[in-house]
């Protein structure tokens, strides 16, 4: 998984690309760590060009949701397709985490 | 000097008294400590059997046996094969090196000795010999851990007597598919035995992978035994309360895709709820269309709070019931159409009809194909037959 991180006025974008999977932890980690540093309120991750994610992904999204919280900033997840979006609605994820298309 | 190194037994054999002596000495005063002597050939090879060295300084030019003979008897036997045999040569020829080196030597150490050279030649290959031993240690302990946990691992799945016993209880058939990754996986699936010839089902896939995904899994394992007793015949509050379990249980990122259901043969019914899990899929008799279930909901182990939801399939007599992993969805390439287009490609209804151990051989058989040896993830499916054929 690659990601690229675009400020903008309102929220901070971050594109992820690739596969997320259990071989990821030690990015996302880093990743959180600079959602965490950066000021805008909604943090939004854009699924777009997200091509896989397993249950692992899911783990570590959820984690990045409590960390959001946890500093009083809100995660996004938008646009999510194919197969994860499959894995997103089977886990009815929109009951836990703001899901944007 | 590291301790580890200073305590290696070095065999010196020498023909020579003064050199053996001389040897002695100079190793003695760089600090090692475990220096023991051969006077030749012969006198090695017993005392190399009687307690291995660390490593070997041999003279090539001995009565009786000579160095390369040494050398040679040492690498016939695997338990020598990576000994460190450093031989001690006033060969300069590059001929007679290479002899040496064919007869199996490590390194040469050049007559006249000089003190240095000597000592800086066995220290760094008894380090390179420590540290080889040490992570053959490891990696010996983590295989054999990793070899326990495995078989602790399958004794969670149902004995193919506890299956033989409710399939004679419940009147149906039960076959079961597990593919288990390199790693450890987190796929677990089990049976838990109720009144009146049901049964409850469940399948279990932990996020993760590796040691921590099958220890969470063992954990879950515990749970719904656990719960089986009060509620393994509710699997809506069943799920619910597995739910608020494991999230008091499981780390945040940690959670569980789970399946459960009743089985019930004589109301013609599988009751289910499901987190996350992969849609249950009903095989008709004759050839009617499949139908499937609903796997969506939230993930075990993630929100407290959750409430599951009960739904059903019907279960009527000849037909067959299919449960499986996530991962089957993910090998076969797709949502249901993948796993729905293998149930309905011409190998399984040809095979149903010559009954279910053909059909269940013939969707195994193509799952395979697609996963390849070693599958990237555990897969299970799980295929409940009732009647006549099934």
């Amino acid at each position: 998984m690659d990601y690229g991180i675009e400020d903008k006025e309102q929220e901070t974008l971050v594109r992820l690309r690739g596969r997320l999977t259990f071989n990821d932890h030690a990015k996302l980690r880093a990743l959180i760590r600079e959602m965490l540093q950066n000021k805008a309120r909604r943090q939004v991750l854009d699924l777009s060009t997200l091509e896989f994610v397993d249950s692992a992904g899911i783990g570590m999204l959820l984690i990045a949701r409590e960390e959001m919280a946890n500093a009083d900033k809100q995660l996004v997840l938008r646009s999510a397709a194919g197969q994860v979006k499959r894995v997103l609605t089977v886990a009815q994820l929109n009951k836990i985490v703001t899901i944007e298309d | 000097m590291d301790d580890a190194i200073a305590a290696c037994r070095i065999l010196v054999v020498d023909d020579t008294d003064f050199n053996r002596t001389l040897i002695g000495a100079l190793l003695g005063e760089a600090g090692f400590q475990n220096v023991v002597y051969a006077k030749d050939g012969f006198d090695a090879l017993t005392q190399i059997a009687a307690e291995a060295p660390d490593l070997l300084i041999l003279d090539i030019m001995m009565p009786g046996m000579d160095g390369f003979e040494v050398c040679r008897r040492l690498r016939a036997d695997h338990a020598y094969a990576d000994l460190p045999v450093l031989v001690q040569t006033a060969l300069s020829s590059s001929d007679d090196r290479n002899r040496a080196f064919a007869a199996g030597t490590t390194d040469l150490i050049s007559k006249p000795l000089d003190r240095t050279e000597l000592v800086a030649r066995v220290r760094i290959h008894l380090q390179n010999r420590v540290l080889i031993r040490d992570l053959q240690t490891y990696r010996a302990r983590v295989e054999g851990e990793l070899a326990m946990a495995r078989s602790m691992y399958d004794h969670l799945l149902p004995s193919p007597s506890l299956c033989a016993a409710l399939m004679d209880g419940a009147g149906v058939t039960l076959r079961s598919h597990t593919a288990l990754s390199s790693d450890l996986g987190g796929d677990l699936w089990g049976v838990l035995p109720l009144a009146g010839g049901r049964f409850g089902l469940f399948l279990l896939d932990m996020a993760g992978r590796g040691v921590s995904a099958a220890l969470n899994a063992f954990r879950m394992h515990t749970l719904i035994h656990e719960l089986a007793p009060q509620l393994g015949e509710r699997p809506g509050a069943f799920l619910s309360e597995l739910n608020e379990r494991a999230v008091c249980l499981l780390e945040l990122g940690q959670h569980a895709t789970v399946i459960y259901g009743v089985v019930d043969r004589a109301a013609e019914r599988f009751t289910y709820a499901a987190a996350a899990a992969a849609p249950p899929v009903l095989v008709p008799p004759g050839n009617a269309a499949l139908v499937f279930g609903e796997g969506a909901g939230p993930p075990v182990g993630v929100a407290a709070g959750t409430r599951y939801e009960e739904r059903s399939l019907p279960f009527p007599p000849d037909s067959a019931l299919v449960l499986h992993s996530t991962a089957v969805l993910e090998t076969l390439n797709g949502r249901s159409g993948g796993f729905a287009a293998l149930l309905r490609s011409a190998a399984v209804p040809d095979a149903l009809a010559g009954g279910g151990d053909a059909a269940f051989a013939a969707v195994t058989a193509a799952l395979a194909a697609a996963q390849g040896d070693v599958p990237l993830d555990d897969h299970t499916l799980v295929w409940i037959g009732r009647g006549g054929a099934r």
